[in-house]
This record gives C-alpha cells, sequence and structure tokens, in this order.
C-alpha cells in the first residue's frame, strides 16, 4: 500500500488537469497515449520575504516546517534594485563554472523547465545543478514551474520545444516578478538568447545577459575572465567539432610505406627518445654515420619510445643540430619550441655553417608499435573534483620523461588523486594530441616505498610474479633437507670429483645469500700453484625444457635492488641448495688450472665436483684476514696465493688494453629499525674485490675458449663491440675546447692509456668525471650465439679479451646456466640437450636475455636513484658538483658524493629577473647575467667546471610528488 | 503459480505475540543475524554460504569478450540468479517469478551498480577485448532472507577469485595458465552487505533477518545496502506498510554494526582459505629482502 499526498482536484475546476492525447505507431501498432498532467497550486515561492506562501512550505519527517530559502533582502544592484535571479538552461549549461562561484550568484531560482533541458543534456552538470541547490551559503532554490497552475504553459501547434520552453521560462520569471512586486523584490531574467531577450522585455521582464549582469558585480574582472573563458571554451570547441583538425599528419600506408623502404625513400628503424626533451627523437639508419634526429611534436608524429618507424628524411636546408635545450616538465615551454620557428630555428641556420648539423627527418608512419602499460600518475591540474563519480577525461604523466602524457577516461578520478597508477595505451588518432589509452590498475600511494617499488618493477619490465606451481614442483621434494649423497656408488656421484678436503673459501658482498662462486689455490709439489674456481652446479637441479628452465629464460637475471632482490631462481636453489654455503658440501662445477709463479695457465681442467666451503668470507673479513700476518693457517695462505696471483693477473689484462671505466657506485646507508634510507656513501673497493673478480674473469674467458671450441656455431658467449669513432665525436671536442686534451680512441689499449694521461691536477676529479663520459660512448656489451658474428667479433672490448662468456654466476644469470650446459657437454658428462645446439632458438634467448639485463641494470639504478632521493628529503645539503652537459636553457651537473645526476636551469638561478643567458656553444660554456639587486653579477658555467650546489627535495606542486631539485650556489 | 502452505493461525499468532515481546522462534534478539558460515571451494571464486536453513552457492567465471560500444574502458560484469524448486518448493521451473526479479535487481544493485568490482580495470585493449566476469548465485535452500545470503555469496566469491594472468604485446593477448603464472585477484574497491529488515506490528517492529516463517508474516520489508565505510550503497523498500523516517535511520545504524560483523567473517573465512590455499605457493616468491 502507498500512499501520495497530494493535491485533489477540484471537481469543478478544469485548470488543475491536463490531458495530452497522442497516437504512436510502433511496428504497425497503433497505439493511443493518454498522458493526464495534474496541476498544483500549493508550490510556495520559497522567498523568506513572502507571506503568502508561509502555508504552502513543506514539511520535513518530524512536521516542521522547511524555511524558504531565498532571502528576504537579496542583493541590491543600482540596476535592477534587490532582485532574485532565474538564469535560463544555456547559462546553466555553458557557464556553471562562473555560478558556482562562492563570493557570487546568490538567490538563484532554477526553473524545473531548466533542470529538464539540462538533465536531457548534460548529467553531471545536473548533479553539479542538484548539489548547488544543496549548498546553504548559495541560496540556490528548485522551482516546480511545470507543475504549478499559473506558469505551466502548453505547447502551442506551430511551436518548437525550445520556445516553448523559452516561453515557460519567461512565464515563471514574469509570475514571480508580479507574486513579489508588493515585496520590492525584483526579478532578473539572465539569458544570452537575443530574441529571448526582446520577447522577456515586452513582457516587462527585466533581463540581461549574464556578461551584462556580471559587470555590475564586485569581482566583475574575476567573474568576466570565467564567462569569457567559457563562452571562448565553447566557441573553439564547436569549430574543432565542426572540422575536425588533424593535429598530425596522417601515417602512411602499410603498402606504401614497404614501397618505400625498399627503393630507399624512407628508412625504417627504432626510434629513441631523448631523456632530457620528449619532444626530440633519433633513430640509427644505416647510411647515415650519425643518428637521424625527429624533433618536434609533428615531425615525431605520434611516435612513441621503442616503436618501429619509417622516417623520411628532411631536406638539407632543414637539418638540425642536437636540441640544445632541455624540454621543462612544464608543457607550454616545450609548445612553443616546437610551435614556432623562432630565434632556436633562426640559431639552427647559423650553427649549420659552423658545425655539420645531425641529418633530420620525420616520421612518416609505424611499422610497429612497441606499447606498453605504463606507469605515471594523474596530472592533478586535469581533474574536476566536483565532478564526482562521473567519468571524465585526464592525462596520466608517465614516469619515463620519453612517454608523451596519456590521454584517459575514468569514473575514479578523484580517487586517482596522489596514487601510482598504470595506463595502457590503445590508439593515438591524427586528431588527437595524446594517445589515448585506459587504466589498469591502482599500484598505491606515490613515494610510499612499495607503490614506487612495484612502479619500478613495472616500468622495467622485471618479472617479479611469484614462482607459480609449475616451477615449484620442479624443486627437489627433500626441500632443505636435500644433502649430497654419502654413498660415493651413487648415481650421483658419476663423474664427479670429490673436492671436498680442498680448502674452498667463498668471498662475497657482506650479507649475501646466493653464493655463486668459491675459489681455492695450493702449491704443487712442483711448485706450481693450483687455482680452482668453483661455480654453484645449477644445472644440476635446473634440467632443460622444464618449467623452470623456462621460468628462469624468461627472468633472464637476478634483479638487484636496493632492499630486495627479485630472483631468477627459487629461494630454495638460490640460496640454499645451489649456494656454495660454508660448511655443507654442495655440487659444484669447478674450474682448476695449473699456474706458474707468473700465473701463466700451464693447464686447465673442468669437472663437475662436490666440494665443502670452509668459510663464507665478506670482502672487508677477507682482505682482514690476508692482511693479518699472524694468520698462518693453510686456509689464509691460500688466499694470500690468490691475491698474489690475481695482481699479476690484473696487470697482465691492463697491459693487454683493458680498460678500467668503473662509474661509482653508491651504498645507501639505512637505518636499522625502520629501514629509511639515512645517507649515501660511494662503495668502497679493496684489493679482495679485484681479487675474485680477476679469477672469475680468468674462469669465463677459460669455459669460454672450451665451449666455442666445442660448439663453434652454437656457443653461448660475451662481446663486446668497439665502439665507432664517431661516438667520440662531441667529447673529443668537448675535451679539445675546455682542457685542451685529447684521447685515442682507435683501439682499447690506447684509449686506456691516453685516459690515464688525462689527468687535471687542480681538479683530481676530473679523471673520473671523463671515464664516466667515455663508459657513456660505447656500446653495451651483449650474449650472442658464436654462430651469428664471426671469430673476430668475439672481441670483448673493455675487457681486451678475444673471447668471453658468463659462467660464474649460475643462480643469478641464465646465460651462465646455458654455458654450464654447454660445458658439461664439451667435457662429455653428459649428452647436449637438442635445444642447446638450436641455433635459432639459442638467438631468441640471446635476446631475451639481452634485454633482461639491460633492463635489470636501468632497474638497479633507478631504485637507487630513488633511495638517494629519499635519503635526501627534508634536508638540504650543499655539495660539490661536476658540469657534464650544457644546454641553451639549463646544464647537467654530477653529483659525485650521491652519484646522481640533475638539471639546473638557468631561470632558477634567480627568482626575481630571469637571467640574461649567453650560451657559447663552441665553447660549451654560458654566461648567465643575473639581474637580481642588489649585486648583479655574471656566472660562467663551463663543461667539467666544478659547481658548488644545493640539492633539495621539494613537492612538486603539478604532480604532488617530491622531486630532487638542485640549484647552483653561486 | 503453485502456492505454499500458509502458516496457520494458531502458529501465526505464536510468532507475532513472541515477536511482539521481543523473542523469536529461534531464540535469536530481534537484531540479530543468524550465525554465518561461510565455505570455499577447491577452485578460486567458489562460495557456499549458510545461516540457519538458508543456503546460497555462488561461483565467478570469466571469459574475455569485446566490450559494450558505449563503454570501450569498461569490462563487463554480469549477475546471474535463479529461483528454482530445489531451494523452495514454491519456486517454479523455467518461470521468472516477481520475487525473483526483486533478487536479481537487488543484487544487481548492490554489488554491481554500487562499484563493488572495478570494472575499469578489467579493460585489456579499449574497444576489442575485456574481460567478462560472470557471477552465478544457486540457491539451495530457502529458509528466509534470499538477498542477504547472495550478496554475501557473491562479495565473497569476487574477493576470492583470482583470474588468470595475461601479458598483451600489441593487439595479442596470452592469457597464461594457472599453473604458469600465479593467478591475479581482481580489484574489489568495497564489500557492499545487504541488511534486509522486516516489519511487524505495522512497522513498529523490525526485525533483522528474517526466517521463512516470518517473512511469510511480515507486513513490509526494506533492504539496506551498506559497506563498512558507512556508506550506504542502497535502501530498497518497495511498497508494504509505511515505515518513519526517523526508524529508518535507526535501522540503518543496525545495518551498520551488522555489515561490520559480516565483513568480518568473510574477511577471517577468506585469509583462512586462502592461507591454505597459498601453501601450494610457499617458497614461490620471486622478491626477497636483500639483508
Amino acid at each position: 500500500m502507498s500512499t501520495v499526498s497530494g493535491l485533489k482536484r477540484p471537481q469543478s475546476s478544469e485548470k488543475n488537469h491536463r490531458d495530452r492525447v497522442f497516437v504512436r505507431a510502433t511496428r504497425g501498432k497503433v497505439q493511443k497515449v493518454v498522458r493526464e498532467q495534474y496541476l498544483r497550486n500549493d508550490i510556495p515561492c520559497q522567498s523568506r520575504a513572502c507571506p503568502l506562501c508561509r502555508s504552502k512550505l513543506p514539511k520535513d519527517s518530524r512536521g516542521n516546517v522547511l524555511e524558504p530559502i531565498l532571502s528576504e533582502k537579496p542583493m541590491f544592484l543600482e540596476k535592477f534594485g534587490h532582485h532574485y535571479l532565474i538564469p535560463d538552461s544555456n547559462i546553466f549549461y555553458h557557464c556553471i563554472d562562473a555560478l558556482e562561484h562562492p563570493n557570487n550568484f546568490f538567490d538563484v531560482i532554477i526553473l524545473q523547465t531548466v533542470f529538464s533541458e539540462i538533465s536531457s543534456k548534460s548529467i553531471p552538470l545536473y548533479n553539479r545543478m542538484k548539489r548547488l541547490c544543496q549548498e546553504k551559503t548559495k541560496r540556490f532554490t528548485p522551482f516546480s514551474n511545470e507543475f504549478f497552475v499559473d506558469t505551466f504553459v502548453e505547447r502551442l501547434d506551430d511551436e518548437s520545444a525550445n520556445d516553448r520552453n523559452d516561453r515557460a521560462i519567461r512565464n515563471a520569471a514574469s509570475w514571480f516578478a508580479s507574486h513579489l512586486a508588493s515585496l520590492g523584490i525584483k526579478i532578473v531574467l539572465l539569458t544570452d538568447d537575443r530574441e529571448n531577450a526582446r520577447l522577456a522585455a515586452e513582457q516587462g521582464i527585466q533581463v540581461s545577459t549574464l556578461k551584462d549582469y556580471v559587470q555590475y558585480l564586485p569581482d566583475s574582472e574575476i567573474l568576466l575572465d570565467m564567462v569569457s573563458a567559457i563562452a571562448d571554451a565553447i566557441a573553439s570547441k564547436e569549430q574543432v567539432e565542426s572540422g575536425t583538425k588533424n593535429v598530425y599528419e596522417l601515417h602512411w600506408s602499410m603498402s606504401r610505406l614497404l614501397a618505400c623502404i625498399k627503393n630507399g625513400e624512407v628508412h625504417k628503424g627504432l626510434i629513441n627518445i631523448s631523456t632530457y626533451n620528449y619532444l626530440e627523437g633519433s633513430v640509427v639508419v644505416p647510411g647515415y654515420n650519425k643518428p637521424v634526429l625527429v624533433s618536434g611534436r609533428e615531425n615525431l608524429n605520434r611516435a612513441v619510445q621503442g616503436d618501429i618507424v619509417c622516417i623520411q628524411i628532411l631536406p638539407q636546408d632543414q637539418w638540425k643540430t642536437e636540441a640544445e635545450e632541455i624540454a621543462d616538465d612544464d608543457e607550454d615551454v616545450v609548445v612553443s619550441t616546437a610551435a614556432e620557428p623562432d630565434s632556436a630555428r633562426i640559431n639552427d641556420l647559423e650553427l649549420i655553417t659552423k658545425r655539420n648539423a645531425h641529418p633530420t627527418a620525420k616520421v612518416v608512419g609505424i611499422l610497429k608499435r612497441n606499447w606498453r602499460p605504463y606507469v605515471g600518475h594523474v596530472d592533478n591540474a586535469t581533474i574536476a573534483q566536483s565532478k564526482g563519480g562521473s567519468q571524465q577525461t585526464v592525462l596520466l604523466t608517465p614516469m619515463d620523461r620519453r612517454v608523451p602524457k596519456i590521454r584517459f577516461r575514468t569514473r575514479q578520478a578523484p580517487r586517482l588523486v596522489g596514487r601510482r597508477i598504470v595506463v595502457a595505451i590503445d590508439l593515438w588518432d591524427a586528431s588527437s594530441r595524446y594517445p589515448e589509452g585506459h587504466f589498469v590498475r591502482d599500484l598505491g600511494e606515490m613515494e610510499t616505498k612499495e607503490a614506487e617499488t612495484e612502479a619500478l618493477l613495472l616500468e622495467y619490465d622485471v618479472q617479479h610474479r611469484p614462482f607459480p606451481k609449475a616451477v615449484l614442483d620442479c624443486l627437489p621434494e627433500e626441500g632443505h633437507n636435500w644433502k649430497v649423497p654419502a654413498d660415493k656408488t651413487h648415481p650421483l656421484w658419476k663423474n664427479r670429483k670429490d673436492f671436498r678436503d680442498k680448502l674452498i673459501c667463498s668471498i662475497d658482498p657482506p650479507g649475501c645469500q646466493d653464493i655463486d662462486d668459491a675459489l681455492h689455490a695450493c702449491v704443487l709439489p712442483n711448485g706450481n700453484y693450483e687455482v680452482g674456481v668453483h661455480i654453484a652446479d645449477v644445472t644440476h637441479f635446473v634440467k632443460p625444457n622444464t618449467s623452470m628452465d623456462s621460468e628462469a629464460a624468461s627472468r633472464g637475471t637476478t634483479v638487484y635492488l636496493v632492499d630486495k632482490r627479485i630472483d631468477m631462481l627459487p629461494m630454495l636453489l638460490g640460496t640454499d641448495l645451489c649456494s656454495l654455503r660454508p660448511y655443507v658440501e654442495r655440487f659444484a662445477f669447478s674450474c682448476i688450472w695449473e699456474m706458474d709463479e707468473n700465473a701463466n695457465i700451464i693447464k686447465v681442467h673442468f669437472t663437475k665436483s662436490v666440494i665443502a666451503s670452509k668459510e663464507a668470507f665478506s670482502y672487508a673479513d677477507a682482505q682482514a684476514r690476508i692482511d693479518d700476518q699472524k694468520m698462518q693457517d693453510p686456509l689464509t695462505q691460500g688466499m694470500r696465493v690468490l691475491l698474489k696471483l690475481s695482481k699479476i693477473l690484473k696487470q697482465k689484462r691492463m697491459d693487454e688494453g683493458a680498460l678500467n671505466l668503473a662509474s661509482p657506485e653508491v651504498r645507501i646507508q639505512t637505518d636499522n629499525e625502520t629501514s629509511d634510507p639515512m645517507d649515501v656513501e660511494i662503495k668502497q673497493l679493496l684489493e679482495t674485490n679485484s681479487l675474485v673478480e680477476e679469477f672469475m674473469l680468468l674462469a669465463n674467458i677459460s669455459v669460454a675458449q672450451k665451449i666455442y671450441d666445442a660448439f663453434p656455431q652454437t656457443a653461448v658467449l660475451r662481446r663486446h663491440a668497439a665502439p665507432p669513432l664517431t661516438n667520440f665525436d662531441s667529447l673529443q671536442d668537448i675535451l679539445r675546447v675546455c682542457k685542451g686534451m685529447h684521447l685515442k680512441c682507435d683501439t682499447s689499449k690506447s684509449l686506456a692509456k691516453s685516459l690515464d694521461e688525462c689527468v687535471d691536477p687542480k681538479e683530481p676529479y676530473f679523471n673520473t668525471l671523463l671515464r664516466i663520459l667515455t663508459t657513456r660512448c660505447m656500446l653495451s656489451a651483449e650474449y650472442f650465439c658464436s654462430g651469428t658474428f664471426a671469430p673476430p667479433d668475439f672481441r670483448h672490448y673493455g675487457l681486451a679479451s678475444p673471447i668471453y662468456t658468463h659462467f660464474t654466476s649460475p643462480i643469478r644469470r641464465y646465460a651462465d646456466v646455458l654455458a654450464h650446459r654447454q660445458l658439461a657437454a664439451a667435457i662429455d658428462y653428459e649428452t647436449i640437450n637438442p635445444s642447446l645446439s638450436d641455433k635459432s632458438r639459442l638467438i631468441e634467448i640471446c635476446n631475451g636475455i639481452n634485454y633482461r639485463h639491460r633492463m635489470a641494470q636501468m632497474a638497479g639504478r633507478a631504485s637507487i636513484e630513488y633511495y638517494v632521493g629519499q635519503a635526501l628529503k627534508g634536508g638540504v645539503a650543499e655539495e660539490d658538483a661536476y658540469v657534464i652537459k650544457v644546454f641553451k636553457n639549463g646544464f647537467v651537473v654530477f653529483i659525485a658524493r650521491f652519484g646522481l645526476e640533475g638539471i639546473v636551469y638557468t631561470k632558477s638561478l634567480s627568482s626575481v629577473l630571469e637571467p640574461n643567458v649567453e650560451y657559447v656553444e663552441d665553447e660549451y660554456k654560458l654566461n648567465i647575467e643575473i639581474r637580481d639587486q642588489p649585486k648583479p653579477q655574471t656566472v660562467q658555467i663551463q663543461m667539467f667546471q666544478q659547481v658548488r650546489v644545493r640539492v633539495t627535495t621539494v613537492r612538486d606542486e603539478h604532480s604532488g610528488k617530491q622531486k630532487v631539485q638542485i640549484t647552483l650556489v653561486y | 503459480m503453485s502456492r505454499h502452505l500458509e502458516t496457520s493461525l494458531n502458529n501465526k499468532e505464536f510468532v507475532l505475540n513472541s515477536l511482539e515481546k521481543g523473542l523469536r522462534l529461534d531464540g535469536r534478539q530481534l537484531s540479530d543475524f543468524r550465525s554465518l558460515e561461510i565455505q570455499f571451494g577447491k577452485e578460486y571464486g567458489q562460495v557456499d554460504v549458510s545461516f540457519g536453513h538458508t543456503r546460497v552457492m555462488a561461483r565467478i567465471t570469466t571469459e574475455i569478450t569485446k566490450p559494450y560500444t558505449d563503454r570501450p574502458f569498461d569490462g563487463i560484469f554480469s549477475i546471474t540468479t535463479e529461483l528454482t524448486p530445489l531451494a523452495y518448493s514454491a519456486f517454479e521451473a523455467g518461470r521468472v517469478s516477481d520475487q525473483e526479479i526483486v533478487i536479481s535487481r537487488l543484487i544487481e544493485k548492490a554489488v554491481r551498480r554500487s562499484n563493488a568490482l572495478d570494472t575499469e580495470s578489467l579493460c585489456i585493449i579499449s574497444g576489442q577485448k575485456c574481460w567478462h566476469v560472470r557471477a552465478s548465485v544457486h540457491f539451495i535452500n530457502h529458509d528466509g532472507n534470499l538477498v542477504d545470503a547472495a550478496c554475501i555469496a557473491v562479495i565473497a566469491a569476487l574477493c576470492h577469485f583470482r583470474r588468470p594472468e595475461l601479458t598483451v604485446v600489441g593487439e595479442e593477448v596470452t592469457v597464461h595458465p594457472v599453473e604458469e603464472r600465479v593467478p591475479v585477484p581482481l580489484s574489489i574497491l568495497h564489500m557492499p552487505i545487504c541488511v534486509t529488515f522486516s516489519f511487524f506490528n505495522n512497522g513498529e517492529l523490525a526485525i533483522v533477518d528474517a526466517t521463512l516463517e516470518e517473512e511469510d508474516l511480515c507486513n513490509g520489508s526494506m533492504t539496506i545496502t551498506l559497506n563498512k565505510n558507512r556508506e550506504v550503497c542502497q535502501i530498497y523498500k518497495a511498497g508494504g506498510i509505511i515505515i518513519d523516517p526517523s526508524k529508518i535511520i535507526s535501522c540503518a545504524k543496525t545495518a551498520f554494526d551488522i555489515a561490520v560483523s559480516v565483513c568480518s567473517v568473510i574477511q577471517q573465512a577468506l585469509d583462512e582459505d586462502l592461507r591454505k590455499k597459498e601453501t601450494q605457493y610457499l617458497g614461490g616468491s620471486a622478491e626477497n629482502e636483500r639483508s
């Protein structure tokens, strides 16, 4: 039973009730529809001043009368008197922001006609209007004019729905005007429709356009801006809608692209976007000795980092030099440089005559997209809080600086503020400035360790998911209780040597759990040395073509973050059964050399073995033990032999021309209890570090030779190609101009020698800096399958070794697992699995592990960077830094103590007047004239210069994120 | 429509009289929920919810389909409910009764329309591929309060469910079998709980979690759906006696207390079962602390 209390229709009055009869035809059926509308006469006007409507006011559940909404003394304006406002639908539709202004627009009547017109046009807007009515201070009231006897109008025969609604609005306004006339309150009808205004004026209603009305208000300036900005927005939106203008050139068709690639008109290649400027990319194209530049939004034409694109080389007069400006986070700056051919372009023209410009091209098509889910945060500025749960379009600012912002639609925008989220790109139309994507998932609050770690792992495509059941099923059933069989006749002992009595120990970083390698050395009766490197026998547990094998292959490598390790193999193997822990028997793969006094190899022998490590040292412990002359036990003596031989080996290697390019590694000190980062320090390298390194290199080289001999076509090796000389061009030029020095780069040997010579006695750090920059000119080392290159190309440039592989860390690198299997087959321990002699499969695996290796390195670096940032949080540090790159509007500094690189914008040098900057391109120099009072001065910044910088973290207003900010101290 | 036996007058009088005195046949207080039992099945997303003699099962399944054209960025979530004679002899097979429509609408509104399941995260490639998550609810036995039971079952099943992991490369989607990749949970934004009140004595008396007999005798009922963040998702009252607004407020307060306790029971059951299920992945974590 439901009760509806309404007005009973007086029998006599026909006026209270309308019948509408119309006939509707659907699928051949004719239906008569009768709509009855009952009109009321008890709708109050909601004015506090009105005594007539008092009795009509509605009551709440307790029977209390609800107070009317409109104030008895509304706003007074000279032109209109004390008045209430009645805006029409279009005012709400276009200018609701202005009406929502907290200090303006009070006492507004929203007619039911307006409400229904808006609700049919936009539900979010309708909700905003409803919210306005609920806000006590704004005094907006709805008025059901369509149900009110005195204001109801019927549509005339030749009248359009819109005209009827306008008439209804006018009628309601005129009813209010007469109803309130005796109380001294006027009505102002707000409409931007000229015809409506004219008719209203004829009816004697006070009428005004919103713009005119706003002019009489005290805050008119702000409001006018809002009103006209909105009006302009509408205008421009309509323009866009009328003729969909393409922001980008259309891509060529696939068939045209393929044909043009064939005839050489366009080139294909992988696009690499600059980390300093996301509007500049480069493509390495055979036939050009420099990477081909693609610069500007239009030329990039929707290419995203990593896409395989087709580029068309531009005429030579449009060639450019590499960007001289750093793209700021601020979008506008970038847009202006891309859009207008201003001074930058003119400068370029001059420069071309001076320095040879890069070949420049534009993207005409994209062969293969490299889209992946991108991690980032929502740009706060794009979120309309007031929209609540309705769907809206927002922009994602990706973590990867090389990726453009991504537009996506979501209903949960307000919830996403300050969260790390994942968004995938779906498409990028020529008409859309930004790529369009969709929300994938929420990683958590920004700046929290969990969310940032997760973000980092995703961003570098680190496979960090838990090991699935299929993999865990491959583990030995005994679990942690697995033991080397005591019975030496056991089949597992077959072809295994018993090295349990050798004095073997391991030396690793402190706290290392996954111990891959252990060593021993002793003196042979003939006076030579026996040196053994013992590597965890991972392949005993990880058999080819099992789930665990393919999982390890897809992970490729263990990834080390500051506080975490993402394992390649399940814990049970990695930190227990394979790990060469001390005091327990473990299976190993041993490489035994006989060496003479001068570390010349007399004999090498590989065998599977069983070892029992006597001790696990940290580098520091081992160093202390070796240095402690009181220790004379055989184990320590063995270690001393190892150290002695390693020094000779190192010297030999250096003589061969191995490069010493080690970049400084930082260590994050963490608080013991909270594990929050506290401080940053540069890692100390001890002699024992190099001891282990030398023997591992030696083992790798010996194994490489062995497996290459056994499998000339399919051995898994590692090469490091010599960098093309052009890579050094810009560094050479910088060196010549700034320091008057020269590097000899033709061979690694001469490079090593000239690097040693490039020393600036005044700046001791200069040499390290130069080594860092030299490293950046080099190519990265890669795994490959021996059949894919000619033997001269096997060379490892950095280590100056003709052949090399990875053998010594099978717990954490998959390449080593392959090498183990190949070596086992090469020494006839087992027959080779067909998968290891399938060249095409091996090539595929090598590509995979190269990619994973690169990603792991970057993830590790990013993790350090994050922790350095966290360690700096809140504090202010002044540090020495060195300039390593100079741009027109800023420069990049390297802060040695933190191993941190950062951009200093010239405009940040002064908060008052933007400094005048003179960029001396030839000398890699900036003359910055600071015009601030009281002491204007000029600061010079040149490459390699040592500067003092202040490192602080600031909260980026835009993203709500902590950012390391570096400013120059002068 | 086959009718079930109406309660005898004696019985009716007895029940109503005792309710007026604050007593219920099963010894509960007026605002007591029957003790809730939740059991999960062997597979993810299977749940069996029972209180008293009411028993409901729910099961979640997924498939990959094309999203609706007007919602290219959303996955699809649908709930199917069917009342069969299995649960109660008065339900007829193959005919959609009013009660069934009401129940399915209520569940739909409570779980789907309240955005308990984040459908945006079900999108795989916008406009082309998305997950379709289907919850099918089976009523096993009817002893009153099917709506609350069904809602609990659907929510528990959603929280329990794990969907297979995916990798998307360009337009190519690979679905990894559960053995190959550890499956991932759905993104549940909140847990809406339905609490149904039955009114007696012209609205004077409101009881929670009515049994079948009490449902037959009541003057009207109202369902409040809310979550533990005190957010009311729906208040459903179709017809019946008039209720005082203040009564609704007090009902909502009772409903909140019940929702909190129901949530904790669900959570506890979930934790327990998932812990049991996860033993198979023991030692499988790839992310480990560096000491």
